[in-house]
């Protein structure tokens, strides 16, 4: 089988006693969904912070394609192609989504030391973010700075901006919470699609959305990753039942 | 950026009556307060891309506006004396010529900047205060000191420097030229904002950690904003030292500093026209209420802390929400 393209082995951050990423060993093989789920205060926001690169390990190691990336900077990893949407968004509100996801699209495009020329009049650039916030559901807002877009709207944003940087590893930490059903529903629809072209890591709550979409599935536990496998495998996990899903045996 | 742009209009339209008054009322005086405010402004609309398009609280703009000024002064005395600037390793002579000046100007300015913003940068918020202006501070005391160049007093240079053919000592051409010099930079800096550069520093402002998580490195936009931002008020400060025909170390204060940001404050932070329509009211201020106080300042500061309180915006926030109402009554 074919290396994956993430790999984490050990890696720990503790915050002062509290230890929020425990020994982690958790990899996203190309063309999957692996979720990671666990109870609030768990450590999967930690986990994809220390992933992205916001904030450095205690110990433990991190390759992406390959590549040992854990002393990297967020930009160096993200030039590797690795994205992310934030649990809390992430955004500037005095930018329209447009102006966000053309901002995206310009590191492989050129980049952004450009002075003289106006973005308005980069038409290819500005068709190109137009299909991505119409895959999300968003074009008719396009041009709206953030200040005025709706909680939902700013989730969808967010997922447009990750697939602007044309990822090869997706980073997505509640994408779904607060956009409804059926923000939920096209969003469920588009990682489905996106699955074969990138590998995705999907922290979510809903469980019959995980259980529909996931093709492995963790679960983190106190800092600590309690068990991996697949759908079925995860449903009838003793572990699981009891650290988890609220079970007794 | 529909309002900014009449606003910016507005307030280029005002300097440009105050110069006309002075040339046709024969009044050289207000010309000299007008071309003043014309350079005070560019002063102001170089911090404005750091502190207002770029967030960076700089109390050190100061050590550009000095070092403009200084750059003019010390290539003026020198062409003047036909002294060179220096024998080794090459020969460099002084020079009366006005755009070379500026260019050396903006060069020095941004030079300067260069590891002044790469270490300021490093830090924030009042960090980035405390270092930026300790750099001008030390730069204010090394002028003081050193002797060469007239050290505490200052240096004059009794003719203002040659541009083309145009009569640099008649108060009506000198104003044109920081007019029109200032007009062109605005110009350049609505370009700059609307550039990929400008959502870039945006975005720098507004969320630098999502710039970085899109690969773009917020401190090397933000130096970028910064050195920008330093040669163009090194710039206004070659036009002040012309328009005085002298500098001093008061050019490199703290209190220079500070009152640059003013400009910009009470203008509107991060509003083209901003510092142009603060630099013209500040003026306006300091002869108005100087006639009548020499506490004038104090007045000042509290017309800001009430601008402030205001919700900011300064006088373009002002007109921004005197446009929304009579747009509202209007239906
Ligand atoms: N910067 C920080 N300083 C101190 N403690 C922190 C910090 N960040 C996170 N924590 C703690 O680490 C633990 C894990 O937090 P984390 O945000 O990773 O959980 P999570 O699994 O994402 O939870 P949720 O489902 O609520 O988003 C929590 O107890 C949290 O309080
Ligand atoms: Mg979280």
């Amino acid at each position: 089988m074919a290396e994956p393209l993430l790999v984490t082995s050990g890696l720990s951050r503790g915050f002062g006693a509290l230890k929020a990423c425990d020994d982690v060993n958790l990899d996203i093989r190309a063309g999957e969904i692996h979720a990671l789920i666990g109870p609030n205060g768990a450590g999967k926001s930690t986990f994809v912070k220390l992933v992205s690169g916001e904030i450095g390990p205690d110990t433990g190691s991190i390759h992406l394609l390959g590549k040992s990336v854990e002393t990297l900077p967020m930009t160096a990893r993200a030039g590797l192609g690795m994205a992310r949407s934030f649990q809390v968004s992430a955004l500037a509100p005095s930018m329209s989504g447009l102006e966000h996801v053309v901002l995206a699209l310009l590191p492989h495009e050129g980049g952004v030391f450009h002075f003289l020329r106006p973005v308005a009049r980069e038409r290819e650039l500005r068709d190109r973010a137009g299909e991505m916030l119409a895959r999300v559901g968003m074009l008719d807002r396009a041009e709206i700075p953030v200040a005025g877009l709706s909680h939902g709207e700013r989730r969808q944003l967010e997922i447009a901006i990750a697939l602007a940087l044309e990822p090869r590893v997706l980073l997505l930490d509640e994408p779904m919470a607060g956009m409804g059903p059926e923000g939920s529903a096209r969003l469920a629809a588009l990682l489905n699609e996106l699955r074969g072209d990138m590998g995705i890591l999907l922290i979510e709550h809903d469980m019959d959305t995980v259980f529909a979409l996931a093709d492995r599935i963790s679960v983190m536990v106190g800092g600590r990753i309690v068990a991996t496998g697949n759908a079925d495998e995860i449903r009838s996990d003793e572990t699981v039942k009891t650290a988890y899903l609220g079970e007794t045996p | 950026m529909r309002r900014d742009l009449i606003f910016t209009l507005a307030a280029m339209a005002a300097l440009l009556a105050a110069g006309l008054y002075g040339y046709f009322g024969d009044e050289p005086f207000y010309l000299t307060l007008a071309a003043k405010a014309a350079i005070f402004g560019l002063a102001g609309a170089g911090l404005n891309i750091a502190l207002g398009y770029g967030g960076l609280v700089s109390l050190g703009h100061a050590a550009f506006f000095g070092i403009g000024g200084y750059a003019a002064g010390i290539l003026a005395s020198h062409a003047r004396n036909y002294e060179p600037l220096m024998t080794w390793p090459v020969e460099l002579a002084g020079t009366t010529s006005a755009p070379v000046i500026w260019i050396v100007a903006m060069l020095a300015a941004g030079l300067f900047s260069l590891p002044m913003g790469l270490l300021s940068l490093r830090t924030g918020g009042v960090y980035f205060i405390m270092i930026t202006l300790a750099f001008a501070q030390m730069l204010y005391y090394f002028a003081v000191s050193w002797p060469a160049y007239g050290g505490e007093d200052g240096l004059s240079f009794y003719v203002r420097n040659e541009l083309g053919g145009l009569q640099t000592m008649n108060p009506w051409i000198w104003f044109l030229v920081c007019y029109a010099i200032l007009a062109v930079v605005l110009v350049l800096i609505a370009i700059l904002t609307r550039s990929r550069f400008g959502l870039a520093l945006t975005m720098a402002r507004e969320n630098p950690l999502r710039l970085a998580n899109l690969g773009i490195g917020p401190k090397r936009v933000l130096l970028t904003a910064f050195v920008i931002s330093a040669i163009l008020t090194g710039l206004a400060g070659a036009l002040y030292a012309d328009l005085n025909r002298f500098v001093s170390p008061a050019m490199l204060s703290w209190h220079m500093s500070g009152e640059i940001m003013v400009f910009v404050i009470l203008g509107g932070v991060g509003r083209l026209g901003g510092p142009v329509a603060g630099a013209c009211v500040f003026i306006l201020l300091e002869q108005v209420l100087g006639g009548f106080t020499e506490y004038w300042q104090f007045l000042l500061g509290l017309a800001l802390i009430i601008i402030v309180l205001m919700g900011s915006g300064g006088l373009a926030g002002l007109f921004d929400r005197s446009g929304a109402k009579k747009g509202a009554a209007h239906g």
